[in-house]
């Protein structure tokens, strides 16, 4: 088996990339859960105001942004659909 | 919603173009587009003819129903200013003539002899299936918001706001005062409601500049969101773009692997081989 120098940096980007977005992921919702989630008068009120401010968001304003995401998802699960054939 | 300010009704004539929108939109008119200056105007009046033909009890039940507070003394223009923020389709609890106000300031007919469902039916139909479905959103969501953040459902009996009655009314005479007090007693306690008074409208108006700076930290908040929002999908995009690049990188690799491979394990035609070889010369 020879060594391949792409195949090498696609695993190493891949591993570094993937426990890079993991950590990022998990570490924010630990910070939120520990600034959101206390029973603290302050925490009270201010998750009400975060679901208040959440469910005032209107939707529509993005539709086009989410469009493009789910569009740009599917096109990225597509090709990498084609690295498993 | 000040009890106070709102009770006097502006001179409507002299308010300028915006503002007499905005009155008209509380006073519950739905205006199309942008309505000229005079048709504006002949709207507000019919609205303010129609009030005046409205049972007060009956804008109270409605009031009362809803569970807006106010005063039991509140104008009938306050009140239809309450009705029209109002946009329950529910209309358990609220008396035929409360449902008969709630249906001529809502614009739908509503005859006197007509079944109460059918003027039910009437009124929710009224803002279309779009209006219909984000109403049945708003109230599961609210259900659900409910139950998570109220201890135990509110099912307390209305209560209206209590009424001013803080010290001796402007409208005593000095004389009345001067009998029941003697002529001191009778002066502090007028310059008393007078004073009280002065305090009260200034406290009102400070309460009204408060809220209208509330009003704009919160528009303000609410533009900060929608950005932040904006910018967090933006950065989505890049990424999956980024990574969609990479995936067709690693792909063409794959593709220019997988031909050179075949290629070498292709075998080389002999004829070929023995033709490019070079032929010796012959003795």
């Amino acid at each position: 088996m020879r060594f391949d120098p792409f195949e090498f940096y696609r695993f190493v980007l891949a591993v570094a990339v993937g426990a890079y977005a993991t950590f990022n992921v998990i570490s924010a919702i630990w910070h939120w859960r520990g600034f959101v989630g206390g029973s603290a008068r302050s925490a009270v009120m201010f998750r009400r105001y975060v679901i208040l401010h959440l469910l005032r968001v209107r939707i529509h304003r993005f539709t086009p942004d989410l469009i493009a995401i789910v569009t740009l998802a599917l096109v990225l699960g597509l090709l990498i659909a084609r690295h498993w054939r | 919603m000040g009890d106070r300010a709102t009770d006097i009704s502006p001179s409507i004539s002299e308010l300028p173009h915006d503002e007499l929108a905005a009155y008209a939109s509380e006073l519950g008119l739905s205006l199309d587009g942008k309505p000229a200056r005079g048709e504006l105007l002949r709207l507000i009046r019919a609205r303010q003819e129609m009030l005046l033909g409205l049972d007060r009890s009956a804008l109270l039940d409605v009031v009362v129903w809803a569970r807006r507070p106010v005063r039991r003394s509140a104008s009938k223009e306050l009140l239809a200013r309450h009705i029209a923020t109002i946009t329950k389709s529910r209309f358990d609890g609220l008396s035929d003539r409360g449902l008969h106000a709630l249906a001529k300031l809502r614009g739908a007919a509503a005859g006197r002899n007509e079944l109460r469902s059918v003027i039910e039916h009437r009124l929710k139909r009224q803002g279309g299936w779009l209006a219909r479905a984000r109403q049945k959103r708003r109230s599961i969501v609210g259900a659900i918001l409910g139950r998570l953040l109220e201890d135990a459902p509110a099912n307390e009996e209305y209560k209206f706001l209590p009424e001013n009655q803080d010290g001796p009314s402007l409208k005593d005479s000095i004389r009345d005062g001067i009998e029941d007090a003697g002529v001191v007693g009778g002066i502090a306690r007028k310059l008393r409601g007078v004073a009280d008074q002065y305090v009260h409208e200034k406290l009102d108006e400070i309460e009204r500049r408060i809220d209208r700076k509330l009003d704009e930290i919160d528009q303000r908040l609410a533009e900060w969101r929608d950005r932040e929002i904006s910018n967090r999908l933006r950065l989505i995009k890049i990424t999956l773009i980024s990574a969609i690049v990479v995936a067709l990188v690693s792909l063409g690799y794959d593709y220019v692997k997988s031909r050179a491979d075949v290629g070498a394990d292709r075998p080389v035609p002999t004829g070929q081989a023995t033709a490019r070889e070079p032929s010796l010369p012959k003795p």
